[in-house]
């Protein structure tokens, strides 16, 4: 649960950064679009994704790593046999 | 390891062409280097956009012989059996000498203003950046990825028996004919024509090559280091979903500026900055399994390739694309120099590299000649990183010059006055384009003549190194995970600082009243920070592969001069 948390904070912090390097304030809102509503929809909907994608990335990340510690293992194991 | 299936033969021929190709682009490539320079060069006769066509397509070609002879060289040892209907795939390799030699007229035609239009299309050339054959070529390369389809569905056992990487593959070959469809019609709007134009060099590019790179480089390292084939599998996969996950959307960064609507902005930034992960977590599946069994580098230019390709994907295509994909620093970077910076590193390292990898893996084993002469191999390696990290050097901090005299100051193009503000960084352009031709050179001249020359010169092992067993150096220690990180640290704080330095051009300071201290300084520390921080990474991590060939030295000559021994 701990590790899920730490994950679900890391993609959260992460996914912010992206945003304000989207957010379209810095150009005095050129691009805001006409219906705010659809605005924000946009960004819900986004920022879910985007949150999703890179919690899917660290989950994955780990799991490559483990795979190599259990290679590392198996490797050792052969050779001490 | 030896050649299993006759099938496998085939790929030869397509590494040959991938190869003539290749040494064909780069002189074009030099031809623009000199025009940029002097604009008079061949003026008339060859002009820079239709060079710039040829060098495009050519390009593109070469690529997918590559990647063909790739997919034809794994495709029997994924399937455990031979290729179906060879005739086919002879069928195919002599279309791709047709279209490369029909492109070559037709795109010229552009020059005198021919289109070959019949029926609303564009027969001959149509002059769509990355799409410039005219519909002839376009039908044709559809047939031809139709053939390519085929032959690898229909030699691949039933889809209950696929792993990942036959999953990876068979999805390549099909989406690669799949998309191809959108670049296949004419419209009229402009902004609708761009919009689909993007579906093909998008997705092409980051949607399907992304997924056929990311599958060979997976099954390659099996063959090379005896990787497990399940925990590679999973990094095909999750690779695979992640290119897709953030690259789907994230084609969105191309819809900036065409006249799509705004919220494009707001979607392609976010999930462009998502698009280095799968990268990222690419780097990391070829440094965990090259490093996890510690076996020998036997086969050093196919590997040397294989890293320059993930190192050149990370730093072009993940850290400067990164740096240019938001509306805030891509409103700057768009159709300025910046981007063929990317674009060079990200096409030429991460897809270009690949085909040689394999070329250099399979060429040795068709040939017999598994104990060949690697020299030659490293060192045109080392000429094109070297070159094209240059050259990518040059457009970048050109590029930068031209945003702002271009963009900020408003000098006109036309005037002559941008193009003398970039004329230092014009001048390096061909002086590094000349050191990638002099590597593309001795790359084409070792591989064609593979196995035809001495294999190994007394004396030596194949490495090239005096065969006698070499001090580890602290340089070439083994490379542990924490000292990789920190190197991707470097490089993703150099990328930190490009990108801010394109982010300044949106302060008052910079874009109201014309002071470029800032962005310069940026740029002036950030691209030649990444760079140099790539070519020394890539130097550390090869100098720790090859003295695990140095610490096995004694039996490699014992292998490769067996007469002696």
């Amino acid at each position: 649960m701990t590790q899920r948390i730490t994950d679900l904070t890391l993609s959260v912090l992460a996914c912010v950064a992206a945003v304000l390097l989207s957010w379209p304030f810095w150009r005095d809102f050129e691009y805001w679009p006409e219906s705010h509503i659809a605005w924000w929809i946009y960004f819900a909907s986004g920022f879910a994704l985007a949150v999703y994608v890179f919690y899917v990335f660290i989950g994955s990340l780990r799991i490559l790593f483990v795979h190599d510690t259990q290679g590392q293992t198996a490797i050792t194991k052969d050779k001490l046999s | 390891m030896q050649i299993e299936f006759q099938t496998q033969r085939l790929s030869m021929r397509f590494f040959m062409l991938m190869l003539v190709l290749f040494v064909l682009q780069v002189g074009y490539g030099l031809l623009l280097s000199l025009q940029q320079t002097d604009p008079t060069v061949l003026a008339g006769v060859m002009n820079f956009n239709v060079a710039r066509a040829e060098h495009l397509n050519l390009g593109i070609l070469w690529i997918l012989c590559g990647f063909i002879g790739a997919i034809l060289f794994v495709g029997p040892l994924l399937a455990k059996r031979e290729m179906v209907a060879p005739w086919l795939i002879k069928l195919l390799f002599y279309a791709v000498i047709v279209i490369a030699v029909w492109n070559f007229f037709t795109l010229r035609l552009a020059q005198f203003g021919i289109a070959g239009w019949w029926q609303g299309q564009p027969w001959l050339q149509q002059g769509l950046e990355y799409l410039e054959a005219g519909r002839i070529a376009g039908v044709l390369v559809l047939i031809g990825f139709a053939i390519l389809a085929y032959v690898v569905l229909r030699t691949f056992p039933p889809v209950r028996q696929w792993n990942e990487i036959h999953w990876g593959l068979g999805l390549g070959v099909s989406a690669l004919m799949a998309v191809w469809v959108f670049g296949l019609f004419y419209v009229a709007r402009l902004d609708l024509q761009e919009y689909f134009r993007w579906f093909v060099v998008h997705y092409w590019v980051e949607g399907v090559w992304e997924v056929i790179h990311i599958t060979l480089v997976g099954f390659l390292l099996v063959l090379m280091f005896k990787v497990d084939v399940k925990s590679v599998g999973f990094a095909v996969f999750w690779g695979v979903m992640l290119v897709w996950l953030s690259g789907l959307i994230g084609n969105a960064h191309h819809y900036f500026w065409i006249g799509t609507p705004e919220f494009w902005q707001f979607w392609g930034s976010l999930f462009s900055a998502l698009e280095p992960l799968p990268l990222v977590f690419c780097f990391w599946h070829i440094y965990l399994d090259a490093h996890v069994n510690k076996r020998p580098l036997e086969n050093a230019p196919a590997f040397y390739f294989i890293l320059g390709s993930v190192v050149l994907e990370q730093i072009g295509a993940g850290i400067l694309g990164f740096t240019m994909t938001f509306a805030l620093t891509n409103v700057w970077s768009h159709g300025t120099w910046v981007t063929p910076g990317h674009a060079h590193l990200a096409l030429f390292g991460t897809f270009g590299m690949l085909g040689i990898a394999a070329a250099y893996y399979a060429v040795p084993l068709l040939r017999k000649v598994p104990n060949y002469d690697q020299r030659l191999g490293k060192l045109g390696f080392w000429l094109v990183l070297t070159g094209v990290l240059g050259m990518a050097f040059s457009f970048a901090i050109g590029g930068t010059v031209q945003i702002y005299v271009y963009r900020i100051l408003g000098l006109d193009w036309f005037g002559g006055d941008v193009a003398r503000a970039m004329g230092v960084f014009k001048l390096m352009l061909p002086l590094f384009g000349t050191v990638f031709a002099v590597g593309a050179g001795v790359l084409a001249y070792d591989l064609l003549t593979l196995g035809r020359r001495v294999a190994v010169p007394a004396g030596t092992d194949a490495h090239g190194e005096a065969a006698t067993a070499h001090a580890t150096t602290r340089w070439s220690r083994p490379l542990s995970g924490f000292e990789a990180g920190i190197w991707l640290m470097l490089m993703w704080i150099f990328g930190t600082i490009i990108t801010l330095g394109l982010l300044s051009f949106n302060l008052p300071r910079v874009r109201v009243e014309g002071d470029p201290t800032l962005p310069y300084l940026l740029a002036g520390v950030g691209y030649p920070g990444l760079l140099l921080v790539t070519l020394l990474f890539v130097w550390r991590f090869l100098a720790s592969m090859e003295a695990r060939a140095n610490a096995v030295a004694a039996p490699s000559l014992l292998r490769v001069l067996p007469a002696q021994a």
